[in-house]
């Protein structure tokens, strides 16, 4: 029934509470453009899906961790589970470990993203390949809220090599292992974000000695790798 | 479960446990202690070359466990070209935990020689860190204990010198030419210029363009041989003589780069340049001022000195050198040592001066320090404490007295025109009563010794601790000898002294950590009287009762203690409580060299965490040091 949904623009019902915290998220200040990279908080994002596709798929749980002051704030790890109406497959469960009961039992979809935006704030969104956390968490969002949330998005698979250029590496895994950062639990959404977490800090780092040290900046040199890679 | 966040965060946690578990000191951690560690990081990174910490922070924001690459830090002795290897830190090792302990800056900089990621535990969180974890404390304080040796062995006498030297040379010209530089134009008259270098009191001038650029440089030196030997027109133009494009040096060269250029050209000035403009003029003498504050120029500079007048300007060159090397974290020990040193080699230098006004080298004298010249542990502020002892054989004493008083006298006014002030209790050699020969001195300690009256025993204890200073030293080692067995073989008099040594109980109170004074001094406690004091008193009776001559507290601890089979840590940190009541006096004399009362004093309050601890520890050390000697002598 979903794409019914989708199709007619079905509106949820929320709560009052769920109304105004969306309200107070949108009415929070986005950072501008000149906000230097040294001290901006951004929000790491690595999602768990029942697959990988984004139009018919899933999304189960949200992991975040903050890098502020080009720091990872290991204490501010945030993890929630979507509850979903039936458990995703074997196979599935054995790639992110959340069980059946877990994925029954998670909070309800708009109150998990109300949670996963009361988190972020306004603060940019980072994840590697971060058009597919995008489109699932703006898909939810859309089913769960009625609407998508205003933020920026950052997608490291297009930073690092914008600031790496000389490195060919493809995904998230050549990356890691090439700056030889550990992963405790691939496939873990925190610990996934935890390793994209140590990979902005080093693309920040490289990004401001080599003179790019706004959010402006930074979307701007995405965008730019965004063009050359379709070429 | 029911907890998402909870359930989250314990898979990073759980990550940085399992890392820290693998290195020491965390791996004998207490478990909820780890726990909050854990709990509590953050991930820095730094690319190869970034520095992580530097000296110019106030103190460190973090404490770093190096989680992967490396760190390189240049201990600080070696930082201006010393032979020391820089120390590599890898994962699992931690810095800077002695500069947090402290609250200070660190040394030297921290840099990653490596792409280094760093768990960061603010240092807010320090003191709690230490608080819940008896492992981690004791592994931060023996590291503060070894960092303590390691500066000691490093900074030997000769070390201390040269760091001060080479400390000094380190500077930027930029902070040597504050003044700001005399300066005219090319077009300006010769005589002019000679004018204006006379009236200004100045050795040279600097020729700037409009621009501010330096276009020549003409010096005193100059004088002679283009103006007065080729009897140049005055009212010519300086540029016409001057010496045209000096040699000049940015302003961020240090006073080394400028005495090495000065050498190799055979110049005296040269100008300082900050982004091409001249902002000053540094010159040979104003390096040789540098450098003139090591013990070495100190030494030379009371050797050299034929008269009172330049003896006062080398007690003044102690002070600031006592000041330099306490600035650099110098161990107490060693800065008193070097203080006593000096004191005697400028002592020794006006008893040589006034030997020659006074017709006293047929006798055979010795100058006496007592108290804490005695004990080689003169701090800044002083007063005298000195006597003589002569040999008069079996003649009477009187009439060599009479000839010995006034040069005695001169040489105690000489003393406070140095600044040691007079004795205000009078015990100095020009006093008839501490003029003694041989014969008198003996009496006298015999009469000390043998009376029961508490006014003799205290008399006892401040002659007690003399040596000789300058002069013939045989009769002054005989009254040491023959002092040594009579109380040796004096039981009661050793038990008096234990006694007096058990008057004063160290601050520490039942409830709060310590008893401080009321009154006019409220809330302080005195470092001398109910600090250092129970040590030096404490190792006199110890060295009395093993009859270890010396009259260091120090090494009479050390002897004594070797004698009376303590174990040598135990001595050890009985030295080192005294030692750090020593360093926060002389902390204290810095601050406030004015009020010489308050400068003893303490607000505990006052006192980061650390040096409150190891307040504490150190009057611990006193208790230990008297129950000691309660339990020797049933007190």
């Amino acid at each position: 029934m979903n794409w019914l949904r989708r199709l007619f623009g079905f509106r949820p019902r929320l709560g009052t509470d769920q109304l105004l915290a969306l309200a107070a998220h949108e009415a929070r200040p986005a950072p501008p453009p000149a906000t230097p990279l040294a001290t901006l908080r951004f929000v790491v994002v690595d999602v768990e899906t029942s697959g990988l596709n984004p139009f018919s798929d899933r999304l189960i749980a949200i992991g975040a961790l903050t890098v502020e002051d080009c720091t990872v704030r290991l204490n501010s790890g945030f993890e929630v589970v979507l509850c979903q109406p039936q458990a995703s497959t074997r196979a599935n469960i054995l790639i992110h470990g959340i069980d059946g009961t877990t994925q029954l039992g998670g909070l309800a979809p708009a109150t998990a993203l109300i949670h996963f935006l009361d988190y972020a704030e306004r603060a940019p969104l980072v994840g590697f390949h971060a058009d597919f956390d995008r489109v699932m968490i703006d898909r939810a969002a859309r089913e769960a809220l009625g609407q998508t949330p205003s933020t920026v998005w950052l997608d490291l698979a297009y930073l690092a090599p914008a600031v790496f250029p000389g490195l060919a590496l493809q995904g998230l895994d050549a990356w890691t292992q090439h700056f030889d950062i550990e992963n405790h639990a691939r496939h873990n959404a925190l610990a996934d974000a935890l390793a994209t977490a140590q990979l902005l800090q080093i693309v920040l780092a490289r990004a401001i000695a080599t003179g790019i040290t706004t959010l402006g900046d930074l979307q701007r040199i995405e965008s730019d790798q965004r063009w050359l890679s379709r070429c | 479960m029911t907890d998402p966040a909870a359930r989250s965060t314990a898979v990073i946690a759980d990550a940085v446990t399992k890392f820290l578990r693998r290195y020491l000191p965390f791996a004998q951690m207490e478990e909820a202690a780890l726990q909050y560690l854990a709990a509590n990081l953050d991930l820095g990174y730094y690319p190869k070359g970034t520095v992580i910490i530097d000296p110019a922070q106030a103190e460190p924001r973090v404490l770093c466990i190096i989680q992967r690459g490396t760190v390189q830090v240049v201990p600080f002795n070696a930082m201006h070209g010393g032979d020391t290897q820089p120390v590599s830190l890898g994962a699992g090792e931690c810095f800077s935990v002695s500069a947090l302990l402290e609250k200070r800056a660190v040394m030297a900089p921290y840099t990653a020689t490596a792409d280094t990621f760093c768990y960061e535990l603010p240092a807010g969180r320090f003191p709690e860190l230490l608080n819940r974890s008896p492992v981690f404390r004791e592994f931060a304080t023996r590291y503060l204990t070894s960092m303590l040796q390691e500066s000691r062995r490093q900074m030997q006498l000769d070390h201390a010198s040269a760091a001060g030297e080479q400390q000094a040379m380190s500077r930027s010209l930029r902070s040597l030419v504050a003044r700001g530089a005399v300066t005219c134009l090319p077009q300006t008259p010769v005589g002019e210029v000679l004018r204006r270098m006379r009236d200004s009191k100045i050795g040279s001038m600097l020729v700037v363009n409009d621009g501010g650029q330096a276009a020549g440089i003409f010096t005193r030196h100059d004088v002679l041989d283009r103006v007065a030997l080729e009897q140049c027109n005055l009212a010519r133009p300086i540029s016409d003589i001057m010496t045209p494009d000096p040699l000049t040096l940015p302003a961020e060269a240090s006073a080394y780069d400028a005495a090495l250029l000065i050498a190799h050209r055979g110049i005296r000035h040269i100008p300082v340049c900050d982004e091409g403009r001249v902002i000053g003029v540094v010159t040979e003498r104003d390096l040789f001022a540098l450098q003139r504050v090591s013990v070495r120029a100190i030494n030379q500079t009371i050797a050299d000195a034929a008269s009172i007048g330049g003896l006062q300007f080398a007690a003044s060159d102690i002070r600031r050198l006592a000041r330099s090397l306490l600035g650099q974290g110098v161990a107490a020990e060693q800065l008193t040592l070097i203080i006593s040193t000096l004191n005697d080699a400028l002592v020794r230098r006006v008893l040589e001066i006034e030997q020659a006004e006074f017709a006293v080298a047929d006798i055979r004298w010795c100058w006496l320090a007592f108290g804490s010249e005695g004990r080689y542990e003169q701090s800044i502020s002083t007063d005298q404490d000195n006597g003589l002892i002569f040999d008069a054989g079996d003649a009477d004493p009187r009439p060599l007295r009479e000839r010995l008083l006034p040069f005695a006298q001169a040489v105690n006014r000489d003393l406070d025109a140095c600044g040691f002030p007079l004795c205000k209790g009078n015990i100095m050699a020009g006093n008839p009563q501490w003029c003694l020969s041989l014969g008198e001195w003996r009496e006298q300690f015999d009469s000390w010794i043998t009376d029961t009256d508490p006014q003799a025993l205290l008399n006892a204890v401040i002659f007690f601790d003399f040596r000789p200073l300058h002069g013939d030293e045989a009769p002054a080692r005989m009254l040491r000898s023959h002092l040594s067995g009579l109380a040796q073989g004096n039981s009661r008099f050793q038990h008096q002294l234990a006694q007096y040594a058990l008057e004063t109980r160290p601050p520490l109170g039942r409830i709060s950590d310590f008893v401080t004074d009321d009154g006019e001094f409220n809330g302080t406690i005195d470092l001398k009287k109910s600090g250092a004091r129970l040590f030096i008193d404490g190792a006199r009776v110890l060295a009395l009762a093993t009859g270890v001559l010396h009259t260091n507290t120090a090494q009479r601890l050390r002897q004594a203690g070797l004698r009376l089979h303590m174990p040598p840590e135990e001595i050890a940190s009985i030295s080192d409580g005294f030692f750090f009541l020593q360093a926060l006096r002389l902390r204290g004399q810095m601050a406030a060299d004015s009020a010489m009362g308050a400068a003893n004093r303490i607000n505990p309050a006052d006192l980061n965490e650390v040096d409150r601890r190891i307040l504490k520890e150190s009057f611990r050390q006193a208790r230990k040091l008297q129950s000691r000697i309660a339990l020797d002598y049933q007190l």
